[in-house]
């Protein structure tokens, strides 16, 4: 997966988007909360987070649709705060596509060329150079409505791109398509972002996409961005509770410090003494969440031999309160003595693997290195839970 | 196309269909038959009997007919309510356009205020208000006094009893029937076309021209088609603002009939009134279908 390679973060190229303070309120609503932000040129950029958490106010500033209530935007060293949105030369998927339905496919690609008063053999060779980039090359002639949901879809990112604009914002644009085109369209739009270089700003309340398709992820809660970075950094360290949440399903535990290490922390949840290879600011007796993935965990009967648990440094004992088939694999519920519950998954390598029952006495095991220790604990994890379970079913709902 | 085939590919739903669909034809024969008799009786029966007169009085024939096609006083008449219908139809469009666009663009506060605006004269009698425009528009009257008092003119204007005052009376009726279809296809209009366009770069007169105006042609035609078929039967106000040579059809159709007792004549009249408004209505609604289509799929 793309983890934010090939992009020379650490040059300010003269395309970047610089984002300052970034400010939107309405009468006593706070949408969008000083946000800053740097967009490389070339890079693949998601703002992702939960329905009113301030992403698509943000890209509607961006666009200029939306005045700022403070803040600065600048593209390639040109301000763009004040600057109305025809002036902006930035390309736009709109959501519900927003093709103009009085126009044909043609006449709605050739539309920003005309408005930059191009040569008519000019506009027609880039409307076809367009049509064959989509790979829709004979539907020029067609109207709109004539055409199905992915193929609006490609018409519009044909005529968001064919004005070449460094800049190019996708506003959910794949939520309209079911499952399988998504997974199709994401991989179209990743191979053009990369033959065409543009710099891309997408905004999605899908984490799956927002982890397949970016460069980077900045994941937005209550109008602030909670963490920024590539998608493995934001899925295998998350900073927040929420982060950890939203990307993929976590486990939280409540703990408390009960010794800081120069390489880790050990820490004490009920009855188990747990060890973790982060050094976050923490001290002896700070109530702490250890979060670890499902998918990181291994569950054994509780009767397996002593061999089968090496190599792993933290073991909690439970009871299986429920097993979900999933085809590729099993998600166990593991209530803890402690009163936590624990999802753990396994790969079904095989056929023959035995499925463990509901009643059974398990431990669940998980390497130091695979757990992430956050500050504090109380609801927080609950709180994050209920989130990204809405989340998830907004997600849910999207595909059908 | 594609139903026809599918109709054809499978006969047992053609076999199982006419049952139940007889059985709920049946249903809305008889829920629509009230409704149906009292027309029949209140309605189509004595229109028939006025419009059977064209041809049957005094004589059969259609003598009635070649009158008014041939006399230079009906054809004028007849000319005299297209021009006023047509002038009324693009003064209310000139008028009602912009305010039906500021009301589809605003707030909503705006846009409850602006349809009060235009519904109020509403709820008053046509009668009222012509009598009204009346007193207002009269040699002595409010609008004079103003412009004299202003200083703008030195001797009062001829506003009543002339094309003026009927142009200025059916304009103030007509309008609301302009602002509304013009108002419900602005208001359904996408606001994220608008914004495609300026983001693909149109400035706001372009974004006008080019993507609100066409998008906005199934009002202007369905409120263009309702102002017109309305203004060609107009009776009260052309009859009390308008002068001797402001005459419209449905005030000669009165004349002949309430007047001189020539039913033929206004029979025949009459029958022409309603054959063009037959047209345009066949004509209104089929850009009215048009308007679905458009904005039923982006």
């Amino acid at each position: 997966m793309s983890s934010g390679s090939g992009i020379p973060a650490a040059v300010a190229g003269h395309g970047d988007l610089q984002i300052r303070n970034l400010r939107k309120t309405y009468s006593n609503v706070i949408a969008v909360d000083d946000v800053s932000l740097t967009v490389h040129q070339g890079e693949f950029l998601t703002l992702l987070g939960p329905s009113g958490s301030g992403k698509t106010t943000t890209l509607m500033m961006i666009a200029g649709f939306v005045p700022p209530s403070g803040g600065t935007i600048v593209l390639g060293g040109r301000s763009l705060t004040v600057l109305p949105p025809h002036k902006r030369d930035i390309g736009m998927v709109f959501q519900h596509y927003a093709l103009f339905p009085h126009l044909t496919v043609a006449q709605n690609i050739a539309f920003p060329l005309e408005m930059r008063s191009l040569r008519k053999s000019e506009v027609e060779r880039r409307v076809q150079a367009a049509l064959d980039l989509v790979r829709l090359p004979d539907f020029g002639a067609r109207y709109p409505r004539e055409l199905s949901g992915g193929q609006q879809q490609r018409i519009a990112l044909a005529r968001a791109i064919v004005f070449e604009p460094s800049l190019l914002l996708m506003d959910e644009p794949l939520g309209a398509l079911d499952k399988k085109l998504r997974e199709h369209m994401q991989l179209e739009i990743k191979t053009i972002h990369h033959d065409l270089g543009v710099t891309v700003i997408y905004v999605t309340h899908d984490q799956e996409e927002a982890l397949v398709m970016s460069d980077r992820i900045a994941v937005f809660n209550h109008g602030k961005i909670e963490q920024l970075g590539s998608p493995s950094d934001l899925y295998d360290r998350p900073a927040t509770p929420f982060v950890a949440d939203f990307l993929g399903e976590s486990n939280f535990i409540p703990a408390t410090v009960t010794a800081v290490e120069m390489h880790g922390l050990r820490l004490r949840y009920d009855r188990a003494d747990l060890v973790a290879n982060v050094a976050p600011a923490v001290a002896v007796g700070d109530n702490v969440t250890v979060t670890v993935r499902p998918e990181k965990t291994l569950i054994l009967p509780v009767e397996a031999p002593g061999s089968e648990r090496i190599g792993r440094e933290n073991w909690i004992c439970g009871t299986i309160a429920d097993v979900v088939y999933l085809g590729e694999s099993r998600k166990y519920l593991v209530h803890l003595s402690g009163g936590v519950t624990l999802i753990a998954r396994q790969q079904a390598t095989s056929i023959d693997m035995p499925m463990l029952q509901p009643e059974q006495e398990v431990v669940v095991g998980w390497h130091a290195n695979d757990c992430v220790v956050l500050p504090g604990q109380s609801e927080a994890g609950a709180e994050v839970t209920s989130a990204g379970a809405e989340a998830r079913e907004m997600t849910t709902r999207g595909v059908a | 196309m594609a139903t026809t085939r599918q109709l054809a590919d499978q006969p047992e739903v053609g076999a199982l269909a006419p049952t139940s669909l007889g059985r709920m034809r049946l249903g809305t024969t008889a829920l629509v038959l009230p409704a149906s008799l009292f027309l029949l009786i209140t309605f189509v029966y004595p229109v028939g009997l006025l419009l059977l007169r064209s041809v049957s009085f005094p004589t059969w024939g259609i003598e009635n007919y070649a009158t008014i096609f041939q006399e230079t006083i009906y054809l004028r008449v007849l000319a005299n309510t297209v021009v006023i219908s047509g002038a009324v139809t693009l003064i209310t469009l000139l008028l009602g356009y912009p305010y039906a666009y500021l009301m589809a663009t605003g707030s909503p506060l705006t846009q409850r205020a602006m349809a009060f605006v235009v519904l109020v004269p509403f709820w008053t009698s046509i009668l009222v208000r012509t009598y009204a425009w009346l007193v207002l528009l009269q040699r002595r009257g409010l609008v004079n006094r103003t412009l004299e008092w202003s200083g703008l003119i030195t001797e009062p204007l001829d506003l009543v009893h002339n094309r003026i005052g009927v142009y200025i009376g059916m304009t103030q009726v007509l309008l609301p029937f302009m602002v509304f279809p013009l108002f419900a296809v602005m208001s359904r209009i996408d606001r994220s076309h608008l914004q495609a366009a300026s983001n693909l770069g149109a400035p706001p007169t372009q974004v006008f021209i080019r993507v609100f105006l066409p998008l906005s042609l199934p009002g202007v035609i369905a409120g263009v088609l309702l102002v017109f078929i309305l203004s060609l039967g107009y009776y009260i106000t052309p009859a009390l603002l308008g002068g001797p040579r402001d005459i419209m059809i449905a005030q000669l159709i009165q004349e002949q009939i309430g007047e001189f007792g020539e039913w033929g004549i206004g029979a025949a009249l009459a029958t022409v009134l309603l054959i063009g408004t037959v047209l345009l209505a066949a004509l209104l609604n089929r850009f009215i279908k048009l308007d679905r289509i458009w904005g039923g799929q982006t």
